[in-house]
């Protein structure tokens, strides 16, 4: 081995481990939460519970945490579908500079057709004048 | 002597727990009550993936903090407690079944998956990474599973299939879109976290639509795709974060453009007295105004801090965000703030680009490696809209870092005069991030 290869063994090459290099020695890390704290044993009672319950039926908190969204107002439905239909033309350009293939196309055909390329060509002033008169989130401090 | 006023919780997440504690802190008076449906609380969900993957040895050390020490705080946590309604009349809600009466509620309660609405979304097999017990559960079971679909490469996606291919399990991602991680990250800058993931052995299939899960006796065997079925054992379902708002529907509190709630900079809602934080809620956009939802760990608990102190009688504020993010996909590390040209240009924002390769310590130092940089800003003011990175390490501090910069209202002049560390184990004599700045003022 030449002098300039520092292996990834820092204990054989320099006789010790404690070598600030590949971002490694230096201040130990937090250990686990010490034997008897609260921490600990709140872990081991999950992980004991968790075992326990491997493999066994029945219904438990947390278990499926995915719900099909409520039937959105209108702002929410159109603001997904425009999104969606602006995300899907941006990447068709930016992507096949890195041979990133179309999209999938999800948006519908107005928001493809007619809502991505008339809002194209609004300028972003106006646009960002119409976001600060219609977001719920307006009148914070920037 | 003064009656302390009753600040109830609903959530035990990092918002509902720093909403907690910041209430109790600020008004110690205060009877403070906080309930979660779930059986823990202070874990960090968050490093499920990566307990998962084997990366950390196992689910203890995720945990940060015991039930005993809420109680020593003076706050009474109540696990497994199902909050059913909130009579805003009264001012109570009933937990399960006792009615527990609040002078200022704060609503933290989260979010869940979008569960597609597709033939076969009720099969065993669909996985969901979250819950803390479920996580422990579903590590005893990955031994047995072959092949996995991750739907979806958002942060919990990209950190999945890492993980699952670290297991030795045949993983391929199924993505609508163009590129991995494309709702945040560019194609370029997302390019090496890609080819790392293909080098881990993950099967990358974008640009690809979901058709529906096939099973048979109740069981997922794999999933359908506008490209044709995928067998698989699992399917982890890493979409959209969906906020959980029925509750906060219930009591009539109002809703956002993306589904959240709205709140003011005091994290109150359109309830007076009700406060909320964290998935739950939507936020404006530093740059756009935009409302944005479903955030960070960090950014819930920060929100619930606020929350809890305005709850607790005093007066915190917060600002805008410009989200800074990053995460490890294979063996590289990705990350960014505010917009990138992807996000950009679908909104029409005009910019200028800065870009430029370089590296995370002095060039001849073991363990240098390769850092992107990718900068946006206003033409003609050179100031900042935003930036990503990539590389093998530094990306967190430089996101942050860039984060704070945004929010100073910095331009590319001044991060291309910017001083920096340079110390060969672990910055380089010219900082990436500069030399960024300094292409893209060239763009000016």
């Amino acid at each position: 081995m030449s002098a300039h290869e520092v292996p990834e063994n820092l204990q054989e090459y320099f006789g010790h481990d404690k070598v600030a290099h590949h971002g490694r020695g230096g201040l130990p890390a937090a250990p686990p939460a010490p034997p008897g704290s609260t921490a600990r044993k709140a872990g081991q009672n999950a992980v004991a519970d968790g075992l326990a319950k491997a493999g066994t039926p029945g219904v438990r908190p947390g278990a499926k945490p995915a719900k099909v969204p409520p039937k959105p107002a209108l702002p929410r439905r159109m603001r997904a579908g425009g999104e969606r239909a602006l995300f899907e033309q941006t990447m068709r350009r930016l992507g096949p500079a890195t041979k990133a293939p179309p999209p999938h196309a999800a948006a519908g055909p107005f928001w493809r057709v007619v809502f991505a390329p008339v809002y194209a060509h609004i300028p972003w002033a106006i646009k960002k004048r119409m976001v600060t008169m219609t977001s719920g989130v307006k009148r914070w401090r920037t | 002597m003064r009656m302390g006023q009753r600040i109830c919780v609903i959530g035990g997440g990092a918002a509902g727990i720093s909403a907690g504690s910041m209430a109790k802190r600020t008004d110690p008076d205060a009877t403070v009550v906080v309930c979660t449906e779930y059986e823990d609380v202070a874990y960090s969900p968050c490093g499920i993936p990566y307990v998962l993957g084997r990366e950390i040895p196992d689910f203890e050390r995720l945990f940060l903090a015991g039930p005993e020490n809420y109680a020593e705080a003076g706050i009474d946590l109540r696990t497994e407690t199902v909050v059913s309604e909130v009579d805003t009349a009264n001012r109570t809600m009933s937990a399960n079944g006792d009615v527990v009466p609040w002078d200022k509620l704060i609503v933290c309660t989260g979010w869940n998956y979008t569960l597609p609405e597709v033939p076969g979304n009720d099969l065993e097999g669909l996985t969901f990474v979250k819950n803390i017990r479920r996580g422990i559960e579903l590590n005893e079971t990955l031994d047995d599973v072959k092949k996995a679909v991750v739907l979806e490469a958002g942060p919990l996606g990209v950190e999945m299939l890492t993980a699952l291919a670290h297991r030795g399990i045949e993983t391929h991602l199924v993505d609508e879109n163009a590129w991995l991680l494309a709702q945040i990250a560019d194609p370029e800058i997302a390019e090496p976290v890609q080819e790392s993931l293909v080098e881990l052995g993950c099967n990358l299939h974008f640009g690809v639509g979901l058709k529906g899960f096939v099973g048979s006796g109740g069981k997922l065997t794999g999933v359908e795709t506008s490209e044709g079925v995928i067998d698989a054992d699992i399917c982890v379902i890493s979409t959209h974060k969906e906020p959980e708002t029925t509750i906060a529907r219930s009591m009539g509190l109002k809703v956002g453009s993306t589904g959240a709630l709205v709140v003011n900079e005091r994290m109150e809602t359109s309830m007076a007295g009700v406060y909320a934080a964290g998935d739950v809620v939507e936020v404006p956009q530093n740059l756009t105004g935009i409302a944005v939802q479903g955030l960070t760990g960090s950014h819930a608990m920060q929100q619930g801090r606020v929350a809890g102190a305005n709850a607790g009688g005093g007066n915190r504020r917060y600002d805008p965000v410009n989200i800074p993010w990053g995460m490890v996909g294979g063996q590289v590390q990705i990350g960014g703030a505010s917009l990138g040209e992807h996000l950009a240009q679908s909104l029409g924002i005009p910019y200028v680009v800065g870009a430029a390769n370089g590296i995370s310590r002095a060039r001849y130092f073991p363990g240098v490696q390769q850092v992107r940089v990718k900068l946006l800003a206003e033409p003609g003011t050179g100031k900042l809209i935003g930036g990503q990175f990539v590389g093998g390490e530094g990306i967190k501090e430089r996101a942050d870092f860039l984060a704070f910069a945004l929010k100073r209202g910095a331009t590319l002049e001044d991060l291309a005069w910017m001083e920096n560390v340079y110390s060969p184990p672990i910055g380089a004599l010219y900082e990436p991030l500069s030399v960024a700045a300094q292409n893209g003022m060239a763009q000016l």
